[in-house]
């Protein structure tokens, strides 16, 4: 009889479809797996778009019910990842029109205490730190596709297409969003030595 | 001619040769927009997420199990029919609505010559246009309590839609079980009222 060690070692054992039929099937500590797997990168999809932490960690948790709820509808037509970022940008879209202004311009130093900066002097460590937070701030203040562009291309390092397939348009369309945000960026950062 | 966005995008990206461009060597506009592109995507790219404590990660992923517990809901009568809490929570507000409809066509002066209960719940007599539908009507606060919860997902999860006829038909097609349910849901809502 297998012991809860087994069980979760053949769950870690199994690929990323087998899991997910692991996960219908009803196999304890299925999904569980899939969240650790996948926890750090939806939550920073989440924290980039929304621009505060609070709000990242809801947002993160209302991406995995939702794939919870959707897991039979989930195809393998992508990855595992690309699918939960599909899910991550619509609800971050939902949360941001239903909101205005956004709260992630509010974000305090403070935040951002747990970036590893140890080989560097206070000063640059603040420096970095108060620019970081005004560049993120830049980008949540970003029209919402541009946004969702830029976060998916620049953080997430996914392809045009795969964006395209994202947010359900033409590569032509995700290049065009792309060369807005930029733009939209860098002269929201005009005053700032970039 | 003057760069497309998407070749500016490719060479900024640096998908794509300056070489193949031969036209950047002498368009300084051209070349501003593809340098202000570039600075804009460097800047961007060293920005890092502030990374939470390690104890984050494991009260984020006890928070998403609590909730996905809690989304399956404890065992019920229904749970072996592939009933969720999304569903569950449907019918309540399917239940709650139809009570408020049934309690407005009580309320409403029937026809003269019209024998009470012969009309379908949907076919509402024109008297109804001149019935009173206040906005403090407690029968739709409790559907405005119900329904502030549903978002759009949850609200198709429903099978809810605006046609004439939708609650009838919503109730036709409920099974014994869920019939019975519905009978006490508005039960309880019409002892409130």
């Amino acid at each position: 009889m297998p012991t809860r060690l087994d069980a979760e070692t053949c769950l870690a054992d199994l690929t990323e479809s087998a899991l997910v039929e692991a996960c219908l099937a009803g196999r304890p500590g299925a999904f569980d797996l899939i969240v650790e797997r996948h926890q750090r990168s939806v939550y920073h999809l989440c924290c980039r778009f929304v621009g505060n932490p609070e709000d990242a960690s809801d947002l993160s948790q209302e991406v995995f019910l939702r794939a919870y709820r959707g897991l039979r509808g989930f195809r393998g037509g992508s990855s595992l990842a690309t699918w939960l970022y599909r899910i991550g940008v619509n609800v971050c879209l939902n949360r941001v029109s239903a909101r205005t202004p956004l709260d992630g311009t509010t974000e305090s130093v403070d935040d951002q205490q747990y970036i590893d900066t140890r080989t560097e002097s206070a000063p640059e460590r603040l420096i970095k730190q108060q620019r970081g937070a005004r560049v993120r701030a830049a980008i949540a203040a970003l029209p919402r596709k541009q946004r969702a562009t830029l976060i998916l291309r620049i953080y997430h390092e996914m392809s045009h297409q795969e964006i395209a397939d994202v947010l359900g348009s033409s590569v032509g369309a995700v290049k065009a969003n792309f060369f807005h945000a930029l733009s939209n960026l860098k002269k929201q950062l005009a005053s700032e030595v970039l | 001619m003057h760069l497309t966005i998407e070749e500016l995008i490719d060479l900024a990206e640096r998908t794509s040769e300056q070489s193949r461009h031969p036209h950047l060597q002498s368009c300084g506009l051209c070349r501003h927009q593809l340098a202000e592109l570039q600075s804009a995507l460097s800047a961007a790219a060293e920005v890092e997420v502030p990374e939470p404590s390690p104890l984050f990660w494991k009260h984020l992923s006890e928070r998403i199990h609590d909730a996905v517990a809690a989304e399956s809901g404890p065992p019920s009568r229904f749970t072996n029919r592939g009933w969720t809490f999304p569903s569950w929570r449907g019918l309540a507000v399917a239940g709650a609505a139809a009570a408020v409809t049934i309690a407005i066509y009580l309320t409403i002066p029937q026809s003269v010559g019209q024998p009470a209960g012969v009309q379908e719940i949907s076919a509402v007599p024109p008297e109804a246009e001149a019935f009173p539908l206040s906005d403090d009507d407690p029968s739709l606060a409790l559907v405005a309590d119900l329904t502030s919860q549903l978002d759009a997902d949850a609200f198709d999860e429903t099978g809810w839609s605006s046609h004439a006829g939708a609650v009838d038909e919503a109730v036709v097609n409920l099974t014994e079980d869920e019939r019975v349910e519905l009978q006490r849901l508005l039960n309880e809502e019409l002892a409130k009222s």
